[in-house]
């Protein structure tokens, strides 16, 4: 299907038991779907192995459809081209005693960063961010928790990947700031036509974004991973 | 008195500005700096050609070399960095003695003036310095000591700017000891003890006196100053300098504790605290 991206034939064994068996998640472009299901139940393990990060894992087999592209889930730099993950302790993925506008200038950076190339911080930013009265000047450690979340889903955004796996983006947010990385995400999906997959245990948070499909994972009795 | 004051500082600003590089902006605790001084010195001094800028280059070979030993020890053979930087430390004082041969070992003179060539070193050293900080390498060494992990998360090479960011402080250091024997007129085994005392020392007044978070070479030019200003002062004074470690870090605990005191937005106390 050419208006979506599909993940098919997931199989991972853990310790030679069955974790996932054909796992298929079809997802339609320039939509905020989401994976729910209990701690434990592998949603953290399946982005890991979509984003191309198999550190733990040995034979994952599968295959990821971008439109006419057929990736599989062994080539981990064509995928981490494509897909990127904001991990759930978004920290990780700040400098943050930069700002906010350094912090996006740094997406620049190739994987052997230049000592020839200068750094440019005329960064281009989106008219969405006017909304949400963010300093941009300020080191990102001053800023509160949403808007470093903020940073975060825009620094991934500007890799222009084809599809964005967030890892419980609003776990250790208060509500007002949850909501506010959810207006956010709409906004920036709809300005830019993204695709997004967001593990979220917030049902009632959730629902009124989600604008795709609501993807269930659980366990079977064997101990393998199904999702629905 | 100023060009003797000033023959100083230049004779360590190679070394100030690597160790910048290194304890500051990256946060590790490069020990190595002491034994890529003493062997870019042994290496250069004792390589065959020294003619031009040959012996200024394979100093900087030297510590490269250095360097490289210990982030590879580190960041291929996973052995933390403090390990790695004083096995390092071991094996290049060996290797230093090994290629000396003897205890110490005479210079030829230059035919340049000694001044004029700290000078143009100093400058261009400062000029690639200034360049290097503003450069996506020179950001990303700040980055690896404010968040180590950005660059797993982002699918950068974090070896690559750890490997980076220590050869060219070490290749600095190596450059350093080989002006400081240049300037001596010998190399002996014992010129690298202690420095990183003097590094530390002169990035902590640095720091006081700049007190910025931004990665600048302000930083490591202002302490180099201010350390042998001090040292000038207190040796006019009737100080003896055999005390001078002692009171190095004295003055180290003290402008730390202060700084700690009167921490502010612009001026984070961090693990290293250089």
């Amino acid at each position: 299907m050419k208006d979506s991206i599909c993940v098919e034939n997931v199989h991972l064994f853990m310790n030679r038991a069955p974790f996932f068996q054909n796992v298929r998640l079809c997802m339609k472009k320039g939509c905020l779907h989401s994976l729910t299901g209990k701690n434990g139940s592998g949603k953290s393990t399946l982005l890991s192995i979509l984003k191309g990060d198999h550190t733990n894992f040995s034979n994952v087999q599968g295959v990821v459809s971008f439109a006419e592209h057929r990736i599989s889930l062994t080539m981990f730099k064509e995928l981490q081209k494509r897909i990127i993950l904001v991990p759930q302790k978004y920290d990780l993925f700040l400098a943050d005693q930069f700002s906010f506008r350094e912090n996006l200038s740094f997406m620049d950076f190739g994987t052997y960063p230049s000592p020839l190339k200068q750094m440019k911080t005329g960064v281009v930013l989106p008219k969405v961010l006017e909304r949400f009265d963010i300093d941009i000047d300020r080191p990102v450690r001053l800023l509160s928790g949403g808007q470093r979340q903020i940073l975060s889903l825009l620094m991934a955004i500007q890799k222009n990947p084809e599809l964005i796996l967030l890892d419980e983006p609003t776990a250790s947010l208060d509500p007002i700031n949850a909501k506010m990385v959810f207006e956010f995400l709409m906004a920036i999906i709809d300005e830019k036509n993204l695709t997004c997959l967001v593990v979220c245990h917030d049902e009632e948070l959730l629902q009124p974004f989600r604008t795709g499909s609501d993807f269930r994972i659980s366990v079977l009795k064997c101990g393998a991973r199904h999702v629905e | 008195m100023i060009e003797s004051l000033l023959h100083q500082i230049l004779l360590y600003v190679p070394l100030i500005l690597g160790a910048y590089f290194s304890l500051s902006l990256m946060k590790v605790p490069d020990l190595s700096l002491e034994s890529a001084y003493l062997f870019g010195a042994v290496f250069s001094a004792t390589f065959p050609c020294q003619q031009g800028v040959t012996p200024f280059l394979i100093a900087l070979l030297g510590g490269a070399v250095v360097g490289l030993t210990s982030s590879m020890l580190n960041k291929i053979g996973n052995i933390p960095f403090l390990l790695a930087a004083i096995l390092t430390n071991g094996l290049f004082h060996g290797i230093s003695q090994i290629l000396l041969g003897k205890a110490m070992f005479s210079l030829s003179a230059t035919t340049q003036s000694e001044f004029f060539i700290l000078c143009v070193v100093s400058i261009v050293v400062l000029l690639v310095g200034f360049f290097l900080l503003k450069s996506h390498l020179g950001y990303s060494l700040a980055i690896y000591g404010n968040n180590p992990h950005f660059f797993k998360q982002h699918a950068v090479s974090d070896r690559y700017v750890v490997i980076g960011g220590i050869v060219i402080a070490n290749s600095l250091a190596g450059l350093s000891g080989y002006l400081f024997c240049l300037s001596n007129g010998f190399v002996d085994l014992t010129i690298g003890f202690g420095i990183i005392l003097l590094c530390i020392t002169a990035l902590v007044l640095g720091r006081a006196i700049v007190r910025t978070n931004k990665q600048t070479i302000l930083c490591p030019i202002t302490g180099v100053c201010a350390y042998f200003v001090l040292q000038d002062f207190l040796v006019r004074t009737g100080f003896s300098l055999k005390y001078f470690n002692a009171f190095q870090a004295l003055l180290v605990l003290g402008t730390l504790i202060l700084l700690r005191k009167k921490q502010s937005q612009t001026l984070l106390a961090d693990h290293l605290g250089v």
